[in-house]
């Protein structure tokens, strides 16, 4: 096997201006570079994206990525488009026919195409994309292929017979979370084989720097107690995740009111202009505070986060371990915190619920899809992907019930780590089968009745802020463009 | 929202819901013109009707609006007094009927997007994230800026905005300028204005669409190419193409013929043209092509008075079709 550590040094540095590799990105790079497939597990803040934007520039070859979120999609393409590199385009529900069309019909002119993967099912688009030659076909959130993963979807599951129809481009499965027995369900559902071989390259998710914290409340009066006092004391920035967008706007007002930190909420329910707003300020260190449903994050790069707090319970350890791996990617002290109170599983165990159809609907639309057309979305497109592929009623009730019990395992898991009297590290790498480093006092709040903030170097640094508007219309006028 | 009420003429809350979140009927276009409201039509795209219900409870509840018949609502005395004392601080929108003949929404869009990038310009910056807008309308800004960067672009749109912003009040000035996003300015969102300026967001939203209809007049007033490329494609007819089409061949041909030739019902036929009717100014449509001296002296004789009260069961036994009521209506409306 070649080895191209000159090469790829020298690249980074031009490109990129960085001395040096993260953990993991120069070694997936070589095995890509020696045509073999890989399934790559790297933590949250690893560098992911940089690994298939530098293969793409040294091999000078089209780079396809399968998405799963569309937002991120777009977000990653201004990011792109933001690092200089302009023949990138996604193609999703989310961008207009007009666009959409163009870009089909200029395939070969980018270098990076991001799709989603109900769009690359589509026998239209299918048909452009086998007609171009790639260098690399990149499947981010690689879990997704999973129906043991965290989010399950089911337009993953034709990637692995799209990837036989393409004959087996060079492929990098990409995901910051995946258990063994996921791992082995991803390679097994793409259809890699002797044949076909693929390798596995895990990283620890281990992040020393993020302090981790649970604090129980009595109630929900009390845990917005206990709220405004960790924002008021705590260094800033911080995000903190909701699971619901009425939630996030209601915290983000009362932090802004009662903390005299700059706050404000964040989610899919805002429009693009005030989203690229709230982002930017952010980015800007205008605002202090993001109060976030989970679509915040991905995508934003910003390394001095100092604390992830969560609201509401996660629904499982993956994603509350991609989740705080937002904070401190400059190495720095950073802090994680769930805060929960008797009854808060409700919500996830709900959406849960929610999430699959009940059999009241499943057997309503097996009798006549039409009966049910409209009242939910979601469901409907599950089920036409399960009836397309000839399950019957039986099997997904089965199927069904096997992945509600398995979100209320994870949800159990969650709780055992948010009310533990252990070290929740340990618990953390447990459930990755990660080797557990010694217990001090960086590594979790484990007999601490109190968050020592000052020791670990997180204590407020900011002074208050208070909205001061002089209303000068024409410094921000001066501002905006420069006339020598 | 209780500014939309009013002492005499009941009111219903969905006509005004319509009017503002763009959803066009025959009937809200009717009843938006009949409530003076028609020019803030389609301003928020995204009004959550839940909290209007709730807010309308509370109007209720404070005895500022009082049920008449039908889901309509008339302004109680109190209610008066409430809206005169909310009106004294209420911002007043002055260029909305701008919004009658240019998508002001698009407009916006694309100005935004203009600032921005003559910022970054002005600052020799090609790194930065572009706000995200239509793909035309992005690639109608991409070639303008290509073709005008290098004619004084940036004293030119700077003064345009400080033209405007020089008629206005400080504080209505910043709420504009706030808006902008360009070089190291993420720009304020309108909750963030709403909170400075201590006004209701929806009022905000008001205001700043109001000051992007200023806009256009003024490109218009000042009539520079370079400035009117912007509104380039934005011109629009409130009514649809649609109604247009069935309105542009019945001034040619019999309603029969237009139904025939439309390949739609005649009811269509009818609604495209009252929609049409509703949307242009008096002087511009031939009302008399559809309404015969005859008729119009029938009708002339037997309505006077409130035009909203007007009932059509009152033409019983002269057999003129619910259409042309209406059409009188509209007729009378714009008198």
């Amino acid at each position: 096997m070649n080895n191209y550590h000159v090469m790829l040094n020298h690249a980074l540095k031009i490109h990129f201006h960085f001395d040096h590799f993260k953990l993991g990105q120069e070694s997936v790079l070589n095995q890509l570079l020696n045509h073999r497939n890989v399934l790559a597990v790297l933590p949250t803040g690893a560098g992911k994206t940089l690994i298939y934007q530098l293969y793409g520039l040294v091999s000078h070859r089209p780079v396809l990525i399968v998405s799963p979120l569309l937002s991120l999609m777009q977000d990653q393409v201004q990011r792109l488009k933001y690092l200089g590199e302009k023949k990138v385009a996604a193609i999703s529900s989310l961008i207009g026919f007009q666009e959409k069309e163009y870009d089909l019909n200029h395939l070969n002119q980018f270098n990076y195409i991001y799709i989603s993967p109900e769009m690359f099912s589509k026998p239209k688009v299918m048909q452009k994309i086998m007609q171009i030659n790639w260098g690399l076909v990149v499947i981010d959130e690689a879990h997704c292929i999973s129906q043991w993963g965290p989010d399950f979807r089911p337009s993953y599951l034709n990637l692995g017979s799209i990837l036989k129809k393409m004959n087996y481009p060079l492929t990098l499965l990409l995901t910051a979370t995946a258990s063994e027995r996921l791992r082995k369900d991803i390679i097994n559902k793409m259809n890699f084989d002797n044949f076909h071989p693929i390798k596995s390259m895990v990283y620890p998710i281990n992040r020393p720097n993020i302090y981790l914290s649970a604090k129980l409340a009595n109630d929900i009066q009390d845990k917005n107690r206990i709220l405004k006092k960790l924002v008021t004391e705590l260094k800033t920035p911080g995000i903190i995740y909701f699971s619901s967008r009425k939630k996030a706007d209601q915290i983000a007002m009362m932090i802004q009111n009662d903390c005299h930190v700059k706050s404000a909420a964040y989610h899919s329910g805002l429009n693009d202009e005030t989203r690229y707003k709230i982002q930017h300020q952010f980015m800007n260190n205008q605002i202090d505070v993001i109060c976030a449903t989970s679509a915040f994050g991905m995508g934003v790069d910003k390394n001095n986060i100092r604390y992830v707090i969560h609201y509401h319970l996660p629904g499982d350890l993956e994603s509350y371990s991609q989740e705080i791996g937002r904070a401190g990617r400059d190495g720095k002290q950073s802090i994680a915190i769930i805060l929960y109170c008797d009854g808060d599983e409700q919500i996830p165990y709900d959406l849960t619920i929610n999430s699959l159809p009940n059999s009241d609907f499943i057997h309503a639309y097996y009798l006549n899809p039409k009966s049910v057309a409209g009242s939910n979305e979601n469901w409907e497109r599950l089920l036409k992907y399960y009836t397309k592929h000839r399950f019957s009623i039986q099997q997904l009730l089965n199927l069904f019930k096997c992945r509600k019990i398995e979100r209320q395992k994870n949800l159990r898991l969650v709780l055992h780590y948010a009310s533990t009297n252990g070290c929740r590290r340990r618990i953390l790498l447990r459930y990755f089968n990660e080797q557990v480093p010694s217990h001090d006092y960086k590594c979790c709040d484990w007999n601490c009745n109190h968050i020592d903030l000052k020791r670990l170097g997180l204590f407020k640094n900011h002074k208050d802020r208070k909205s001061i508007y002089d209303f000068n219309w024409h410094q921000i006028i001066n501002r905006l463009f420069y006339i020598k | 929202m209780l500014l939309f009420f009013n002492q005499k003429q009941p009111r219903r809350i969905r006509v005004i819901e319509n009017i503002l979140t763009g959803r066009k009927t025959v009937s809200t276009l009717f009843w938006g013109m009949r409530y003076g409201i028609l020019d803030q039509l389609g301003m928020f795209k995204s009004l959550d009707l839940n909290e209007d219900h709730d807010s309308l409870k509370q109007l209720l509840g404070l005895n500022l609006l009082k049920p008449t018949f039908k889901n309509q609502y008339l302004l109680t005395q109190t209610g008066l007094l409430e809206q005169n004392k909310i009106r004294a601080n209420y911002y007043a929108p002055k260029s909305l009927n701008a919004n009658f003949q240019y998508n002001v929404k698009r407009f916006r869009a694309r100005f935004l997007l203009i600032v921005q990038i003559i910022s970054e310009f002005s600052f020799h910056n090609v790194k930065y994230y572009p706000l995200q807008i239509d793909f035309k309308d992005a690639m109608m800004v991409k070639r303008w800026f290509h073709t005008y960067k290098h004619h004084q672009l940036i004293p030119k749109i700077k003064h345009l905005i400080e033209s405007l912003l020089n008629q206005l009040p400080t504080q209505v000035a910043w709420q504009m300028a706030s808006t902008f996003v360009g070089h190291d300015e993420a720009g304020q969102t309108y909750l963030q204005q709403s909170l400075a300026l201590k006004k209701s967001v929806f009022e905000i939203k008001m205001m700043n669409f109001d000051l992007f209809c200023a806009m256009i007049h003024l490109i218009i007033k000042d009539n520079d190419p370079m400035m009117m490329g912007i509104l380039n494609g934005l011109k629009r007819n409130l009514a649809s193409d649609s109604a247009i089409k069935t309105f542009q061949l019945s001034e040619q041909e019999s309603l029969d013929m237009v139904e025939k030739k439309r390949h739609i019902k005649m009811s269509t036929v009818q609604e495209h043209i009252l929609e049409v009717a509703i949307c242009t100014p008096k002087h511009k449509f031939p009302f008399h092509h559809f309404l015969n001296h005859q008729m119009m002296n029938r009708l002339a004789s037997t309505y006077s008075g409130a035009i909203d009260d007007w009932d059509y069961r009152s033409l019983n036994g002269h057999s003129i079709d619910f259409f042309y009521f209406r059409l009188y209506q509209i007729f009378r409306s714009k008198l």
